[in-house]
């Protein structure tokens, strides 16, 4: 007779894998003495799994750890070769900008990534910071403020909002693809928008209109397959008062 | 003897409204709260998986209407036949764990869990209540030693054919349905027990072996029925429970102990339904009125599951729980509100209007050639709401009643004194690991 040792459960002659656990090492018959460890070893062979293997959190430490010395060395390094050899911060300012952008994106990313207001507000904020700067270091021509910080706060806005819908629906399939062109389709809006105001100080809308047409009766098609012929459902069930 | 399974046949069971019971689990059911309760059966020899497989192939053939999932309608919820096979999960993932929530997935509303010499079954209170899963447990062991003994599987001894009967399914509510009988009243708010919630996973349970030959004696001392003796012991540790508490912390709470009684309807009504057919009797004591000996305690109990199961007070209740359904303007309220509704009235209204339940699965008959290969049953109660805190199962097999508490508080307090008080009484107790 064998046994599986995971589940304690006897398993016929024939039977190569336990279907409960599909474990394959099987045990002679058990004593009574084997029966009570049985818990014990299963909590036993648990914590070494998890001394093996890095969690996912511990993972994600990790890769923010290394990121860190990785970023903070190429700042002091970059700081380092531009004083030695300008005795002042010129171009180095650029690396170091970016480099601290780059680390305040990962922190986000690793702390806050189910907190997704919090993630893409944060991550906003940092990347429009990275605009100012940079508009700053080039005689502040005022393009970031004017053109760089709306056209990413449209893209932003976009992505908060079409994340939220996915992460809402309840099965994914073309559906996501439908709000995919979707977002695409008012994302071509706003940037036609944004640039528009910025070149012409007025909105007025040519391309854009003609992208969020086509977007939207793709969408149209693909919520059409998703909802009514993929999931065939009967309406007399659905509608039943 | 097999069940032929006919194409043609299923069709019948494609799918199913929600029983009236059954429509308030979607509204308040969560991953902690989950309305799923348990049925075990602990053998003297280790399970034999290939002999379970084929048993189980065998009774999901008879019982295909449980083979369904929920699905969301726009006004209800509708229960849904899929064809996936039913398979043995190993029980070492905690208990009475909640069923997939995401609608348009096919995942079924109960399932087999198998450990060492233990077999259990979890079913969601959406597709049966204890009775059914019972008929259904009993049926899946008959069939398992029948494959342990190259044999046939005898249905006599679960009291049902071995043809699917069409009257299984049906909504038993709906058929003794009364239309213009004047509504119940409503109860007042009951106490509740001051204990502070554990951590997630909440849940946790304590099951002790009882001699029922002992406490079927002490119960006859006063007169009343096993169910009566242990919802009268659960009505004095509650009020232990009450006077214990410092003068401060009663303020506040209410005095009336109250614990809910579910009642197997088919015992009244002729029916062969294996959906939610159970009705609540609710005995109380009232604290406002001085403090209660145990006598008095088992006489209110004994008098009030009398009165509350005749007949035509069980058609008042059912009338009005199924009289709200059949209204059209309710009818017509969208899923989505219905939902909300039904949420904030179970939790303003429902949970509100009892301490405590206590479920009597009763006594488990089975053949005497299988009864030697069975050591105990056990019954766990579906974990109990956050203002509950405790439930309580019962079920009896053979000369033990086995008492099964499931708790979300972080104290054992309550079963501490159940227990202590049955010990008190000269009824031994042996808690158990489960």
């Amino acid at each position: 007779m064998k046994f599986c040792p995971r589940c304690g459960v006897e398993l016929d002659g024939s039977m190569d894998i336990c279907p409960l656990c599909g474990c394959s090492e099987f045990d002679q018959p058990p004593t009574q003495e084997d029966s009570k460890t049985a818990g014990i070893n299963r909590h036993y062979e648990r914590l070494l799994d998890g001394y093996e293997h890095l969690t996912r959190k511990q993972k994600r430490m990790l890769f923010w750890e290394m990121s860190g010395i990785i970023l903070f060395s190429g700042i002091l390094v970059t700081l380092i070769i531009n004083l030695v050899l300008s005795k002042s911060i010129t171009w180095s300012r650029y690396s170091i900008t970016v480099c601290l952008v780059l680390f305040a994106n990962i922190s986000l990313l690793s702390f806050w990534r189910h907190r997704l207001f919090l993630l893409l507000g944060g991550s906003f904020v940092t990347t429009s910071l990275l605009l100012i700067l940079l508009d700053m270091y080039n005689q502040k021509i005022g393009w970031g403020t004017q053109l760089g910080i709306p056209l990413l706060l449209s893209f932003y806005l976009v992505i908060i909002v079409l994340t939220w819908i996915i992460r809402k629906t309840k099965q994914h399939g073309f559906n996501v693809l439908g709000y995919i062109f979707l977002s695409v389709g008012f994302l071509s809006l706003c940037i036609e928008g944004i640039l528009s105001w910025y070149f012409k100080s007025d909105f007025r809308f040519q391309w854009s209109l003609i992208v969020f047409a086509c977007m939207t009766a793709i969408a149209a098609i693909l919520f059409f397959i998703h909802y009514r012929l993929n999931r065939g459902m009967d309406l007399r069930r659905f509608f039943h008062i | 003897m097999d069940i032929p399974v006919k194409k043609e046949g299923l069709r019948k069971y494609a799918w199913l409204p929600l029983d009236n019971a059954a429509k308030i689990y979607p509204a308040v059911r969560s991953k902690e709260h989950t309305t799923v309760f348990r049925l075990s059966v602990i053998l003297n020899e280790r399970v034999n998986i290939g002999c379970l497989l084929r048993a189980i192939r065998k009774t999901e053939a008879r019982f295909p209407y449980f083979k369904v999932c929920l699905r969301k309608g726009f006004f209800w919820y509708y229960l849904e036949h899929i064809a996936c096979p039913l398979i043995p999960v190993a029980d070492n993932q905690g208990i009475c764990r909640a069923f997939d929530i995401v609608y348009m997935k096919d995942a079924l509303l109960f399932r087999i869990v198998v450990i060492n010499n233990r077999i259990s079954v979890e079913f969601s209170h959406i597709l049966t209540d204890g009775t059914g899963a019972s008929v259904f447990f009993k049926t899946l062991l008959l069939a398992y030693f029948a494959e342990k003994e190259g044999k046939g599987i005898d249905y006599s001894a679960t009291g049902r054919s071995s043809d699917i009967q069409d009257q299984e399914f049906e909504d038993a509510y709906n058929q003794y349905f009364k239309a213009d009988i004047p509504p119940v009243i409503q109860y007042t708010k009951a106490f509740h027990l001051p204990y502070v919630l554990n951590e997630k996973p909440r849940y946790h349970t304590l099951t002790a072996l009882v001699s029922l030959a002992e406490i079927k004696s002490k119960a006859r001392e006063k007169g009343a029925s096993i169910t009566d003796y242990l919802v009268a012991v659960y009505l004095a540790v509650l009020q232990d429970i009450y006077t214990e508490m410092p003068r401060y912390s009663r303020y506040g709470k209410r005095k009336i102990l109250r614990v809910q009684v579910p009642i197997n309807l088919r015992q009244i009504y002729p029916t062969q339904s294996l959906r939610n057919f159970s009705l609540f009797v609710l005995p109380e004591i009232d604290l406002r009125l001085g403090q209660y000996s145990f006598d008095e305690i088992i006489k209110i109990v004994y008098h009030k599951m009398k009165l509350e199961t005749d007949e035509k007070l069980i058609n008042k209740i059912i009338s009005r729980n199924v009289g709200s359904e059949k209204n059209f303007f309710v009818r017509g309220i969208p899923l989505f509100l219905k939902d909300l509704i039904l949420y904030f009235k179970y939790y303003s209204q429902g949970a509100n209007q009892y301490s405590g339940v206590v479920t009597n699965l009763g006594r488990i008959e089975l053949p005497a050639e299988i009864e030697k290969h069975v050591d105990h049953f056990v019954f766990i109660p579906p974990p109990p709401n956050k203002k509950l805190k405790v439930n309580c199962g019962v079920i009896g097999f053979r000369d033990l009643l086995v008492i099964s508490f499931g708790n979300i508080s972080r104290t054992n307090d309550l079963e501490k004194k159940f227990f202590r008080f049955l010990t008190h009484q000269g009824i031994r107790v042996k808690l158990t690991t489960y």
